[in-house]
């Protein structure tokens, strides 16, 4: 094809990109988390296209919040029209304290990595395509406050890991295919019954020594 | 087994036909072709009434057929089979046409070829095993740019009197064979840019090559170590390219041994160790190690190699001084040796012996002046040396340097001279002024001199510039005022941080191609610029921190993304039909093209850079992002109602109106402003509702409606709901509708406790914020109302206008 470039074009290019590589190595690598999540992710509205992991730091990506350090606190991108899966890699960002991914078509599970943003505040995953169970690990999540993880396709039943989230406020999952029952001690005392409903296989409030909490799960 | 070839030469040679009737078959084979072909246009002249070895692309010898030349014709389809009906073609090229389908083993029937080129095709597919059953007197073999993908077949190391095998570019998702090592006759080898090849180290059979003289191996999934054993008896060698690979370990000295070696680009690979100090490559043209983790200094050896025109050894780990010896390369034309660890001072004999074009080596710790002699051979075109410790003058040599077009001399310590040379490096009490001579180089396009310590007045002889594209020089210690007659051509201007005083010049407004200006952090006493309005490109207008004042009417600024007024003196009301015309904000369109660089303002060497207040903190932007979009109007007088219109720029970003004296309610159209991520009407006197509208803004990361008059219920939400208290603190009649879910307060251990201020903190600013908190429950609802006293700190860039800035590092 005569069109077709030759030697010099592409050695600049390559030559570009290999910096641009180099650079994200060597000093972003919570813009590395969040570019993993770029891959694995379908974005038909170019959401994501400031997302250039060539720059120091993703302080200044679209829809992505740092603090004082440059580390990353808040994703936002709820209502993105976003499709694909999450990436393990989020678990990178130890700074996390937002990560507002509700309302798009999310498919594939819930990264159990999740589990070590151990400033995260709010996990809003709701209303996605998501598959599989509620990772164990997210009892780790010690300063949670918003777990909602309603309107998705999520499996397994709640670990009981969650009821020992002191900080824990607004839990919903409602409109899954959880199964098993529904924890009552701990946070879970005040999460209103509703944020539980439209789960077939999810049985009422669990009375505490009668049944193990997974019945029904298999 | 060693006479079935003799026995295939006897049955050539019986069976070449007489010259008259082998042209006759050739006519007929020839219209056969042509037919096969689809009859192309570019084949009219094939006709009957002139001899076949007349015709185009045609060539014989003692009137046979015997070369087919169909380069870059268009053809399409399959290769016909034909094509082999020519019994003594010897060259067929079929390159740079439109050729499908898999390998066409229709060629095996060629069996006189000695030249076939299949090059820059559509073929797909792999490659047949038995590729070996090609012409056996086959010496030059393209396959390259296809779309071939799986294996290179053994087999092809057993067409044995190859000398050249080009397979570059292509689809290839398997691997590449070591018996391409058997191919004793060898002379250029071309596997380049297959980055799909499973990972595989350099072969030690192809140091059985021993005639290879040009081996271009880059960007093929190599690993491992060089191998010395590969390059040890490969004395031929002229051309070695094993770049943008991951090979690892330390560069062999057996490579830099290759007496005839011109061209070695081992650049982004991960080598390690340093570069080797014996060097008897003494032909050496290009020297490329660029882009590896070397660490170690630059041998002095270097200087040996009298030929060498390029050295590139830029972005490695290499310490240690600039070898004195690379300043006496005579045909030295381009040295680029930026990101590095180099320190001590710049050979003073650079530039004056070769011709130097390109001089690069910023982000170093060197030291000392910039050598005088720089363009001493009329041909330099860059100076490009920012991010370093060099001190002094800038050479008065460079003043008659008619060829530079990029001076990059920011983040330094240059001082500059308004005398001729007087010899002395040192940084004395002399005051330092931009040298006037910079006006006399005429071919200038980009100057940054930003981040210096030049002071004094800005030289009036910069109206001569008048190809200058690139303005930039902020951050140094310039005072007066802005030059008049600043060049038409100026498309970026950037004085921001000095001590410039007195007004705009009103002469920028003849600078039509304006894009970029930024005067920030100066003493600029002036009223708003409306006159800029008629800059048809500005998109970038930065007043930040200075002394304007007066009122803001209606404009245009069609073009405007970016406008910064903040910390002024500004004041008046802005009308309701403020941002009308500021159309560049209502829909910017969305970016198709992701390649990088072409999503920022400017590229090559200079990004157009800004500082903007944005969630809360100072944040800067090496490069701006072309759909970027910022408002801030914070720090001034203004007063009255925010203008409905604002809710016409669609595309805003940031807005930031804080610290005026805004009155009313927060229009409700703002709730159109779907990809506003930070937004600050923080100390005003607004009041009303927050319409309900922004809780619907999902991109909206950051809020701060403190201080102000606001009531009754916040906006529900999960962008609210996640929100520090402090973002809606001081607002005595404002409610949560359950006051957990509307303001997280990551210090709040439990509801109702009441925290105290911690007493060593004085920056913090205890605040009251009585809230009523409505638990809502389906059926019932109970209001409850709590009394909270809330520790809440205002950011310090609230309370001055000193702000906390943050650097990013400049890549």
């Amino acid at each position: 094809m005569a069109s077709r470039n030759y030697r010099w074009e592409l050695f600049a290019a390559s030559l570009i990109l290999t910096l641009a590589l180099i650079h994200l190595v060597e000093a972003n690598s919570e813009g590395d988390a969040l570019y993993a999540l770029r891959r694995s992710l379908t974005d038909p509205d170019h959401v994501l296209q400031s997302w250039d992991p060539t720059l120091v730091n993703p302080c200044t990506w679209f829809h992505v919040t740092c603090n004082q350090d440059n580390r990353v606190t808040r994703v936002d991108l709820g209502n993105s029209n976003l499709s694909g899966h999450l990436a393990p890699e989020l678990g990178k960002l130890e700074h996390l304290q937002y990560l507002e991914l509700y309302k798009n078509n999310i498919q594939g599970t819930i990264p159990s990595e999740l589990g070590n943003l151990k400033n995260l505040i709010s996990l809003d995953l709701y209303n996605n395509n998501l598959t599989g169970i509620v990772p164990t690990s997210l009892g780790k999540l010690k300063s949670l406050v918003f777990l909602r993880l309603n309107d998705n396709r999520l499996t397994g039943p709640i670990p009981r890991a969650l009821t020992a989230i002191p900080s824990l406020k607004v839990v919903d999952v409602s409109s899954n295919d959880l199964c098993g029952t529904i924890p009552t001690n701990g946070p879970f005392a005040h999460i209103p019954l509703q944020n539980f409903e439209n789960n077939p296989r999810l049985e009422g409030p669990e009375l505490l020594g009668l049944a193990s909490y997974d019945t029904n799960c298999t | 087994m060693t006479f079935l070839p003799l026995l295939f030469l006897f049955f050539f040679l019986t069976s070449i036909p007489f010259p008259a009737f082998s042209q006759f078959n050739d006519r007929s084979t020839l219209r056969n072709l042509k037919r096969d072909l689809g009859d192309p246009l570019s084949l009219r002249l094939w006709n009957d009434t002139s001899s076949p070895c007349n015709w185009p692309r045609i060539t014989c010898t003692a009137g046979n057929v015997t070369e087919i030349n169909f380069q870059n014709q268009n053809f399409t389809g399959t290769v016909p089979t034909t094509i082999c009906n020519f019994p003594n073609l010897k060259s067929l090229n079929l390159s740079f046409n439109y050729f499908a389908g898999e390998f066409p083993t229709v060629l095996y029937n060629c069996t006189k070829l000695q030249y076939l080129d299949l090059s820059q095709n559509l073929f797909n597919g792999s490659l047949p095993d038995d590729i070996n059953r090609l012409a056996p007197k086959l010496k030059y073999l393209d396959l390259a740019a296809n779309s071939f993908a799986g294996d290179i077949p053994k087999n092809i190391g057993r067409i044995s009197k190859l000398k050249v095998l080009n397979v570059y570019m292509s689809e290839y998702d398997g691997t590449f064979p070591s018996e391409i090592g058997d191919l004793s006759e060898l002379e250029e080898l071309r596997l380049a840019l297959n980055d799909k090849f499973t990972p595989a180290k350099l072969p030690t059979e192809f140091g059985k090559l021993k005639k290879l003289k040009y081996m271009w191996l880059e960007e093929m999934n190599l690993i491992g170590e060089i191998s010395a054993v590969v390059f040890e008896n490969m004395t031929d060698l002229k051309h070695v390219d094993l770049s943008v690979n991951n090979l690892t370990g330390r560069i062999p000295d057996v490579l830099f041994g290759l007496k005839n070696l011109t061209e070695l680009y081992l650049f982004a690979n991960d080598l390690t160790g340093e570069i080797p100090k014996s060097i008897s490559a003494k032909n050496l043209v290009h020297l490329d190690l660029s882009a590896n983790n070397l660490n170690g200094s630059i041998p002095e050896s270097i200087g040996n190699l009298t030929n060498l025109e390029l050295l590139y050894l830029f972005v490695n780990e290499l310490t240690g001084e600039i070898p004195r010896a690379i300043g006496k390369l005579p045909e030295l034309k381009e040295l680029k040796l930026f990101t590095n660890k180099l320190t001590g001072e710049i050979p003073a004999e650079i530039g004056f012996i070769s011709k130097l074009e390109r001089f690069e080596v910023s982000e170093n710790q060197l030291t000392g002046k910039l050598p005088e002699n720089l363009c001493h051979g009329g041909k330099l075109q860059s100076v490009i040396v920012y991010s370093n410790n060099l001190t002094g003058e800038i050479p008065e040599s460079l003043g008659d340097c008619e060829t530079l077009s990029s001076v990059l001399l920011q983040n330094n310590g240059f001082s500059g001279s308004v005398t001729i040379s007087n010899n002395t490096r040192s940084n004395n009490n002399f005051t330092g002024k931009i040298p006037s001579f910079i006006c006399e180089l005429h071919s200038l396009i980009l100057l940054d001199l930003s981040t210096n310590k030049f002071n004094g007045s800005i030289p009036r002889c910069i109206a001569n510039l008048s190809t200058l594209e690139v303005l930039n020089l902020g951050k140094n210690h310039l005072s007066g005022s802005i030059p008049e007659n600043i060049s038409t051509s100026v498309k970026s201007l950037d004085i921001g941080h000095n001590q410039l005083a007195g007004k705009l010049p009103r002469s920028l407004v003849r600078i039509s191609s304006l894009e970029v200006l930024n005067v920030e952090s100066n003493k600029i006493n002036d009223t708003f610029p409306f006159w800029l309005d008629s800059m048809q490109q500005l998109q970038v207008l930065v007043l930040r921190s200075n002394a304007f004042h007066g009122s803001i009417h209606q404009n245009g600024f069609s073009k405007l993304r970016i406008i910064d007024i903040s910390g002024n003196h500004f004041n008046g009301t802005l009308p309701l039909d403020f941002f009308v015309n500021w159309t560049a904000m209502f829909s910017l369109g969305k970016i198709e093209d992701q390649y990088m660089g072409t999503n920022y303002m400017r590229t090559n060497y200079y990004s157009d850079s800004i500082v903007v207040m944005i969630k809360g903190i100072a944040l800067e932007m090496v490069r701006i992002l072309n759909i970027f979009t910022t408002i801030d109007f914070s720090g001034n007088k203004f007063e009255g109602e925010i203008p409905r219109s604002v809710g016409l720029l669609k595309e805003l970003h940031v807005l930031n109106l804080s610290n005026n004296g805004f009155t009313g309610h927060i229009p409700s159209s703002m709730g159109n402003l779907i990809e506003l991520e930070s937004l600050d009407v923080s100390q005003n006197k607004l009041s009303g509702e927050i319409p309900p509208e922004l809780g619907k803004l999902s991109y909206l990361a950051y809020m701060n409606f403190s201080q102000n008059q606001f009531v009754g219920l916040v906006p529900g939400g999960t962008q609210f709901q996640t929100q520090p208290c402090s973002s809606f603190a001081d607002n005595p009649r404002l409610f949560g509708l359950s006051l957990e879910r509307v303001c997280v307060d990551i210090h709040k251990k439990t509801p109702q406790q009441i925290e105290m201020p911690e007493p060593e903190e004085d920056e913090e600013e205890v605040m009251n914020w009585t809230a009523a908190a409505i638990g809502s429950i389906p059926g019932i609802s109970i209001g409850l109302t709590m009394g909270y006293i809330l520790v809440s700190y205002k950011p310090e860039w609230l309370m001055n206008s000193g702000r906390n800035k943050r650097r990013i590092k400049p890549i």
